[in-house]
């Protein structure tokens, strides 16, 4: 293949991939008062930007905003110290005990989660956590990827430091906080980065742990705004982009970071 | 012997066991053991019946339509996905300028919220949206009712964009994949004289088989249990073209509260997607999973 | 660099406090609820578009000032979501304390004793409003009667108009409005004859059943489901017919295309009229009663909005307090003439207002010939079996017999079980 035809085939690629969000941007702006935003509004002939501000006066958007991150972060939080110390005795003690939690680890990612729903929503009735930010925070916060990304790098830090740490007399709390931690910065950095992606866009159980309105996480309310008969496609359209822009800027940012959390793990030596 | 509380690795992986126990342990065993009774949070009541939910599965229509179009909808965007990644892959893998932006282009969907994706995709799907301007330009009729009320498109419709939204992820393992690759092969391939197509036949694929292997596993996983795009845009409809096996859980169990039934349903459903994987993995020559 | 911690102690401390902190935001996380000051009742409802919104909040705010010590919490329901929302927290027992309920929907709750019989403080109150059926169970009294709608004809007298159709006689048969759509059908444009409804729950069979009522049909005989008699067939026939000259689509959207003049004919409610009366860019249209069966009479659906009390209410009083003011006259009266339903109470429905406005009086004429649903525990799953069975047929894949035969038989097998 010549490397124009690559290109022409790249190219082709990337106006496909790409139609449906200038798509989303482009509706977002166009005038209020329509059906679906058509043809017309793709050429972005009058955008209208009062379409993003207006969007914040719909109720729930706002309350919606702060739930996602509030729930992100608590959960990114819980994930980077929770992962730490899982990773950390998974990668240093190999003994049968830490191979049974390192399958139950691979159990959890592999099995589809659909299994879970009832069960969990009976659980969370019995809790009293429906609607509570207890039911969307703490079943979150020991993520399996989280917990195989720090194993992988800490198993490849050299263990001297640990060793004399011991050695003086230092408990494992210690040295896990103390020493470890601090060695581990880059790829507490993926950790976070990836559970905060993931937990952004989640959509299955904050929906099934939800009733009230004021409860909902951005993905689940938008969802929702569908069925608003004030809300019309350029106001969801602008209340997705708004969605999506965080999602962007840690794209933006952290691009490196996200590709190799994502294919650290599936990748073998 | 120190008493378990005193010995730090209990503590240290204690969240994670906690965790595994309560959030997936304990509920998975509740819905194995709710398959087999009567309950409606409703009315309260609990009854064991036995097999009686899969008996009454076995009948149900709706059931065995959704699994239908389930393994449909998997049997045709897996494949898809994984030959598009793969392409996308080979393509980037290439020397070319701008690798980088084609890159972020194509990843960048993947990360974007199925919901956000689905929402977009029902504005560029309804009757005098784009994509039909689209379909006229270029000389088909559209669906009488638009792509998404109409039994035959609305699925297929989902799976367009389903690819859509998948084919990113997937395409930057493959690359990984390629790029992990030792020079030494395509070195040999060149000094062979190999066509380009004869190193991607017996070159690269063999080489990339684990990878193809996780691809596919993970995408089948993940394609069973497609739930999102149907809330949002379908609801299961039209007359249940869309139904999947997951929305039927989900419709049974927490829209009608028949959780027994429910649970035996996604039971059902557990034990096609393990066949499923199992065969994949078996078929493609491996026995063992990633290395632990 | 050197290491000087004692051993044993770091280890402790460094553990507490991660415990603590986890202790803590699971504290705080099932902390953060609403912290009640005086009475708060929650009142959910589904009046929550852009012109009865202010009424609500009005009236609120009304209510509370005359009850300083109560305070009203409005939740907005939408109709898509509310069904399922309100049997969720009755499972959940997170119910309000007031609650809104479609007709429809009151037995199914009535009969499992989740709602508070209000049968002693209801009776007083009697003959003052219309329609009690649907909050009856067994005897008993479970709710009040707040608001009536009906479903009449909207015609376009453009289209009609351009159709070469006369628009002072709007089609009073099923012969008649099938030749007009038709001939609307036909025009060049983007037009449609019909409104077709679609993909949405709790709406379809308000138009299905009307027809099928007026062909002679009842829904249950002998405690069977009668919808494949002669007249079920019938009136999917001609429903299915009038679909192919139709388009098919959500309410919202359906009513938004007949605001723009796209469609010739769509049975809608009071909301599509107060839509068309805000537009200065609507077309010219019509409202009739419903067609009837070529040898039948003219039937429409009856509905409306009752207010219901959960049993698991703590404010039980409050809550009846709330609910005497908003079923007074003039507050009913109010409300009404924002959202166009007309008032269950029936001095507040013979206001002029009502019977002197040419629009409005025909809901209030097709009131006199509509019927209600049958009062069952189990008339959501039902109605889910009736509009499946339309939609079947709407789309052509199955013939009404079928569909209907399926129907019923799905009906027959969900009443047998226990």
């Amino acid at each position: 293949m010549s490397r124009a035809t690559i290109y022409l085939a790249l190219v082709v690629a990337l106006l496909t991939m790409l139609f449906p969000l200038y798509y989303l941007v482009a509706g977002a702006l166009s005038s209020a008062g329509g059906g679906t935003p058509g043809t017309d509004e793709l050429l972005l002939s009058s955008p209208r930007w009062a379409n993003f501000a207006e969007v914040w006066s719909v109720a729930g958007f706002p309350r919606a905003v702060l739930n996602s991150v509030l729930v992100a972060c608590a959960v990114t939080l819980g994930n980077l110290v929770f992962a730490l110390m899982t990773g950390y005795i998974l990668a240093r003690r190999r003994n049968r005990i830490s191979r049974f939690w390192s399958v139950t680890l691979l159990a959890v990612m592999m099995m589809p989660v659909h299994v879970l729903i009832i069960p969990m929503f009976v659980e969370m009735r019995v809790l009293g956590w429906i609607d509570s930010y207890a039911a969307l925070i703490v079943p979150f916060l020991v993520h399996p990827i989280a917990v195989l990304l720090m194993r992988q790098y800490i198993a490849a830090l050299p263990t001297e430091l640990e060793d004399a740490a011991r050695v003086d007399g230092a408990g494992e709390m210690y040295i896990v906080f103390r020493i470890v931690a601090p060695l581990c910065k880059p790829a507490m950095a993926v950790v976070a980065i990836q559970v905060f992606l993931v937990n952004w866009n989640l959509f299955l159980f904050p929906f099934i742990f939800t009733t009230r309105p004021e409860m909902r996480t951005l993905p689940v309310a938008l969802a929702f705004f569908q069925g608003y008969q004030e809300i019309d496609w350029p106001h969801l359209l602008a209340a997705s982009t708004l969605a999506t822009l965080p999602i962007l800027a840690v794209f933006l940012a952290f691009q490196r970071q996200i590709i190799s959390g994502l294919t650290a793990g599936a990748l073998k030596e | 012997m120190k008493p378990l509380w005193r010995r730090p690795a209990v503590w240290l992986v204690a969240p994670w066991a906690i965790s595994f126990v309560a959030f997936w342990l304990f509920p998975l065993g509740f819905a194995l053991y709710l398959a087999f009774t009567s309950y409606s949070p409703l009315g309260g009541d609990l009854s064991f019946v036995g097999p009686q939910n899969f008996v009454r599965l076995w009948g149900d229509g709706d059931f065995w339509q959704a699994a239908r179009n389930t393994l449909l909808f998997v049997g045709v965007t897996v494949p898809v996905t994984t030959a598009l990644a793969l392409g996308l892959a080979l393509l980037l893998n290439s020397r070319i300028r701008g690798r980088g932006l084609f890159r972020a282009a194509f990843f960048f969907p993947s990360i974007t919220s199925l919901v956000v994706v689905a929402l977009v995709w029902t504005a560029l799907y309804t009757r005098d949206g784009v994509l039909s301007s689209v379909a006229v330009a270029l000389g088909f009729t559209p669906p009488e009712h638009g792509f998404l009320l109409s039994t035959s498109t609305a699925l297929p419709a989902i799976m367009l964009l389903d690819v859509w939204a998948a084919v990113g992820y997937y395409m930057l393992l493959y690359l990984a994949a390629l790029q992990a690759l030792p020079a030494e092969y395509f070195e040999s391939a060149r000094l062979l004289a190999a066509s380009r197509w004869q190193t991607l036949r017996f070159v690269i694929w063999p080489a990339l088989r684990p990878m193809t292997l996780l691809v596919l596993v993970l995408n089948t996983i993940k394609s069973f249990q497609v739930f999102i795009e149907v809330y949002v845009m379908t609801r299961g409809g039209p007359l249940g073209s869309t139904r999947t096996l997951v929305y039927f859980v989900y419709n049974e169990g927490l829209v009608k509260f028949d959780m027994g039934y429910a649970s035996a349903a996604a039971f059902a459903l557990f034990a096609l997607v393990a066949a499923v994987s199992l065969v994949l993995a078996r078929r493609l020559g491996f026995g063992k999973e990633i290395a632990v | 660099m050197p290491l000087r911690q004692a051993p044993g102690a770091p280890k402790v401390s460094v553990m507490m406090r991660i415990l603590g902190g986890c202790l803590l935001v699971l504290v705080c996380a099932g902390c953060i609820r609403r912290v009640d000051e005086k009475t708060t009742i929650t009142w959910w409802q589904f009046w929550t578009d852009s012109r009865a919104k202010p009424l609500i909040e009005e009236l609120v705010a009304t209510f509370e000032g005359a009850n300083p010590n109560i305070n009203v919490e409005v939740v907005d329901l939408t109709w898509a979501e509310g069904h399922q929302k309100i049997v969720v927290a009755f499972a959940t027992g997170t119910t309000p304390d007031v609650l809104e309920l479609g007709s429809d929907w009151v037995a199914e709750f009535s009969s499992k004793g989740l709602l508070l019989d209000l049968t002693a403080e209801a009776e007083r109150h009697l003959n003052q409003f219309a329609m009690w059926e649907p909050v009856a169970y067994q005897g008993r009294i479970y709710g009040y009667p707040w608001l009536l709608g009906t479903r009449v004809l909207f015609y376009n007298k453009d289209l009609m108009r351009r159709a070469k159709v006369d628009t002072t006689q709007p089609p009073a048969t099923w012969s008649e409005w099938l030749s007009q759509a038709r001939a609307i059908n036909n025009l060049k444009g983007d037009v449609h004859g019909f409104a077709a409804n679609t993909f949405e729950r709790h709406r379809l069979y308000k138009k299905f059943l009307p027809l099928f009522w007026s062909a002679g049909g009842e829904l249950f005989v002998d405690g069977k489901c009668a919808l494949n008699s002669r007249a079920g067939l019938e009136a999917l026939t001609f429903y299915r017919e009038l679909c192919k000259v139709g388009v098919f689509d959500v309410q919202r959207e359906l009513d938004l295309a007949f605001q723009r003049g796209k469609i010739g004919f769509t049975i809608s409610g009071d909301w599509l009229l107060q839509q068309l009366r805000r537009d200065p860019k609507s077309p010219r249209y019509g409202l009739a009663l419903m067609p009837r069966a070529d040898t039948g009479i003219s039937v429409s659906f009856a509905g409306g909005e009752y207010l219901v009390v959960p049993k698991k209410s703590v404010h039980a009083q409050e809550a009846q307090l709330f609910i005497d003011f908003l079923l007074q006259p003039e507050n009913n009266l109010k409300l009404c003439r924002a959202i166009g339903f007309v008032p269950a109470h029936t001095a507040a429905a013979a206001n002029p207002y009502f019977t002197e406005d040419p629009h409005l009086n025909v809901f209030n004429r097709q009131l006199e010939s509509s019927r209600a649903t049958p009062v069952h525990p189990r008339w959501v799953e039902i109605e889910e079996m009736i509009e499946g069975a339309v939609e079947r047929a709407m789309y052509g894949g199955t013939s009404p017999d079928s569909a209907l035969e399926r129907a019923c038989s799905d009906i027959d097998q969900l009443l047998s079980r226990p």
